[in-house]
């Protein structure tokens, strides 16, 4: 059986989703280099499914790399949020609408793992359930997250507006 | 201002591998040995939970001795295995026909013309105009329409395959643009609203329905009984 290459669309999507943790290009690529390695040296000839098994892979070594140089925490509090008593739509991020400068701005106050989340939204056209499964974590939790990001985004949204109507 | 999910995608579009990086990382595959006999026994071996609130790294699974692994099955297991087996697969059978979870027909459709892009399967027809495919794929049950779409008429044919929509025949065009920059995958497929659900039609004046999977772009709108889907890198 022969080993699967990754093409250059694929790498390009890696490279997005290695910059939306690491939000640096050049540790971006550092980090999908050490990914593939990574796949390499695994030896599977031809996982099921490629992509998201290197993407776990980059994954875990991003919170590998984190946990050697910091306990800095990346993510709030899931259990803090109770999503069976949330409408809808608070747990989705559709119908949010920004401005180009915003999400520059917004984009670098984020933690990794919501940039990572955001990624897999938009760029990847995940939903909930299939981000849930290719970050093997509960849907809940990733709705949980998502009410949290769509909190946080317009909250920063509108005191970015704010500031810069009263300047 | 303009949707979020536009606005992250346009971010993130702005940053590409350089030639050279691209050059590097198609060379480490190449060049990269066989199996290798170090390979950590779970490639993905770290916490996946990601919150880092006093978690344990999971501990690595170790293979176990011979004598576990060769399991003594009572007569007639065997059988019930394939029966489990056949079952799961009329399941997974049944699973595949139904709409997607979502209950957005819009988003399978593009996932799945997108998988599709990604696999880049050979062409069975070559051609440079879609006049010359029209006896070719002469199973379908719809003629092959030409789009009125601008953005099309700057892409070049290269060919074509059968494929199928949600489970309907399609036909599968592949282009590319000048300079064979970027190639691009049209599908075809008889419109059918309960299959596909509603889609913008242009002859009305609507643009074509923009979505994002597995990180191309995906176009998707009807042309007299013909749906149209356009992938791009």
């Amino acid at each position: 059986m022969s080993r699967y290459t990754f093409g250059r669309t694929e790498l390009n999507r890696l490279y997005r989703y290695c910059f939306a943790l690491t939000d640096d290009e050049s540790a971006a690529f550092d980090l999908l280099q050490d990914g593939l390695e990574r796949f390499l040296r695994a030896g599977v000839d031809a996982p099921a499914h490629p992509m998201a098994f290197l993407r776990s892979i980059i994954r875990n070594r991003f919170i590998d790399g984190l946990r050697e140089g910091a306990t800095r925490r990346v993510a709030g509090h899931d259990s803090a949020v109770d999503v069976d008593d949330l409408p809808g739509a608070e747990c989705s991020l559709d119908g949010i609408v920004i401005a180009h400068q915003e999400l520059e701005w917004i984009w670098r106050e984020l933690d990794p793992l919501e940039r990572e989340l955001l990624t897999l939204w938009a760029a990847e056209g995940m939903t909930i359930r299939e981000i849930a499964a290719a970050l093997d974590i509960a849907e809940g939790t990733i709705a949980a997250r998502i009410h949290r990001l769509r909190k946080r985004l317009t909250r920063e949204r509108d005191t970015r507006n704010a500031a810069g109507n009263a300047a | 201002m303009s949707d979020l999910r536009d606005e992250v995608d346009a971010l993130l579009a702005r940053r590409s591998l350089s030639d050279a990086q691209l050059r590097a990382l198609e060379r480490l595959q190449a060049t990269a040995p066989g199996r290798a006999e170090d390979a950590p026994p779970g490639a993905a071996d770290s916490d996946r939970d990601g919150t880092l609130q006093g978690r344990h790294r999971s501990p690595r699974r170790r293979p176990r001795p011979a004598s576990a692994r060769r399991l003594q099955l009572p007569r007639g297991t065997g059988r019930l295995a394939a029966a489990a087996l056949l079952t799961l697969l009329l399941a997974s059978a049944l699973w595949l026909t139904l709409p997607a979870p979502d209950g957005d027909p819009a988003r399978a459709i593009a996932r799945e013309v997108a998988d599709n892009h990604l696999q880049l399967k050979p062409l069975q027809f070559s051609a440079s105009a879609l006049d010359e495919l029209r006896g070719d794929f002469s199973r379908l049950s719809f003629r092959l329409r030409d789009s009125a779409l601008p953005a099309l008429a700057e892409l070049s044919l290269r060919g074509g395959r059968y494929c199928s929509i949600q489970g309907a025949p399609a036909a599968q065009f592949r282009l590319v643009d000048t300079g064979a920059e970027h190639t691009y995958t049209l599908y075809q497929a008889r419109y059918e609203p309960e299959r596909f659900g509603d889609m913008p039609r242009v002859a009305h004046g609507e643009t074509p329905r923009l979505l994002r999977a597995r990180g191309l772009s995906i176009r998707l709108w009807v042309e007299q009984d013909v749906l149209f889907a356009l992938v791009a890198d």
